[in-house]
């Protein structure tokens, strides 16, 4: 733990219950911490290897899908590599702009809401941002917020969904998201930490 | 922006309903609660309820949800118990799935304003989901410096909450 960083507010103002106030890693840079973004050019992504050490993960994306037909489709993803009839599911909120529905499925692998696909207006971006909540956790099935937005100029869906993924009570060391992304996609995998992380 | 986490509570006995961050720092623009947690309830659906400095009699909360087969909203003030609905896993919902929820408290230390909450989120276990969005005001313009989490019975054992604080740009004031 190295000593880079000791801004004279935190002398001044504190943060009682925090720990590790020294610490440049924690404190400069604080709960958030960028993991890695990857811009896939007509590719799927997997963020592999992903560290044990947060509480959460959080990934923002930036994209539309490249191949599948139509102004919308989702963005369909999983953990560790494993696709298992069914024990992917979720529970979904949206609206198209006239009124809300709600709807539950399951899958062999999480979709989440609305992404724009192949056929949408050239030059527009659907986003999403999703959390992973306990990731690490070797005992208990994963909860997931998956909040998406596809704006079609015209058209377009809000859709707010929890999923959970009842393959094994693993710790999350992969998220494996299967779309085909078109060049100017962007994800960003971030770690969240709690006190003493 | 930047978060910073100022505490964690883990729960370790199913024998408590309530937890409290206490004294919370002042010095953030706002906070941000994020939560895992299952209540041992004898239902499949339970209720958790957010408090905050001495919540007021005033407040109001609004929700949007969905439970997989209706989209819908209520409304329901003043309450007494802060931001409340059974929208948690209970001791009956199928085991090991677990709420997960994200809650923005902004402004939290103004002292001219009443604050406005947001909540937001779900839990699926295979049988039965649910998804929100909440609004609750906290009507009363006291900065808090606390928010008390209950629910009903008692938190399972592993329910985790983490408190942040959350700072504004001090060049942009983002």
């Amino acid at each position: 733990m190295a000593i880079s960083r000791f801004a004279a507010s935190r002398v001044t103002q504190g943060l009682p219950k925090y720990q590790s106030a020294w610490d440049q890693d924690s404190v400069a840079l604080g709960a958030i911490h960028p993991i890695q973004t990857v811009y896939p050019v007509g590719a799927a992504v997997d963020f592999l290897n992903i560290p044990q050490g947060y509480q959460d993960l959080m990934v923002v994306i930036k994209g539309r899908d490249l191949l599948i037909p139509g102004p919308n489709t989702s963005i369909y993803w999983g953990f560790n590599g494993t696709a298992v009839a069914g024990d992917n599911n979720w529970c979904e909120l949206y609206s198209g702009g006239t009124s809300a529905a709600s709807s539950r499925s399951s899958a062999n692998q999480l979709s989440a809401g609305y992404f724009l696909g192949l056929n949408a207006t050239a030059g527009i971006f659907s986003s999403a941002v999703f959390n992973i909540m306990n990731y690490s956790s070797s005992t208990t099935y994963k909860t997931v917020l998956m909040q998406t937005a596809a704006d079609a100029n015209g058209s377009g869906f809000v859709d707010f969904s929890v999923g959970s993924v009842k393959t094994s009570t693993a710790a999350v060391t992969q998220l494996n998201f299967r779309n085909t992304f078109v060049a100017g996609s962007s994800l960003t995998l971030y770690g969240i930490k709690a006190v003493g992380q | 922006m930047s978060m910073f986490p100022i505490a964690t509570f883990t729960a370790t006995s199913s024998a408590v309903n309530v937890y409290t961050f206490s004294n919370i720092p002042q010095n953030f623009t706002h906070l941000q609660v994020r939560a895992t947690l299952r209540s041992v309830a004898s239902n499949p659906v339970a209720t958790t309820y957010f408090q905050f400095t001495g919540t007021p009699g005033a407040g109001y909360n609004h929700i949007l949800y969905g439970d997989g087969s209706s989209a819908a909203s209520s409304n329901a003030g003043p309450l007494n118990y802060g931001s409340n609905f059974q929208m948690s896993p209970g001791g009956t919902s199928n085991a090991n799935f677990w709420l997960a929820e994200i809650t923005d408290i902004l402004d939290y230390s103004n002292t001219s304003r009443n604050k406005t909450i947001k909540r937001f989120g779900g839990f699926e276990d295979g049988t039965r989901g649910r998804i929100y969005l909440n609004s609750y005001l906290y009507a009363a313009t006291t900065a808090i410096d606390s928010v008390t989490i209950s629910t009903d019975t008692g938190f399972a054992v592993g329910t985790t909450f983490t408190l942040y604080g959350i700072n504004s740009s001090t060049v942009t004031g983002a």
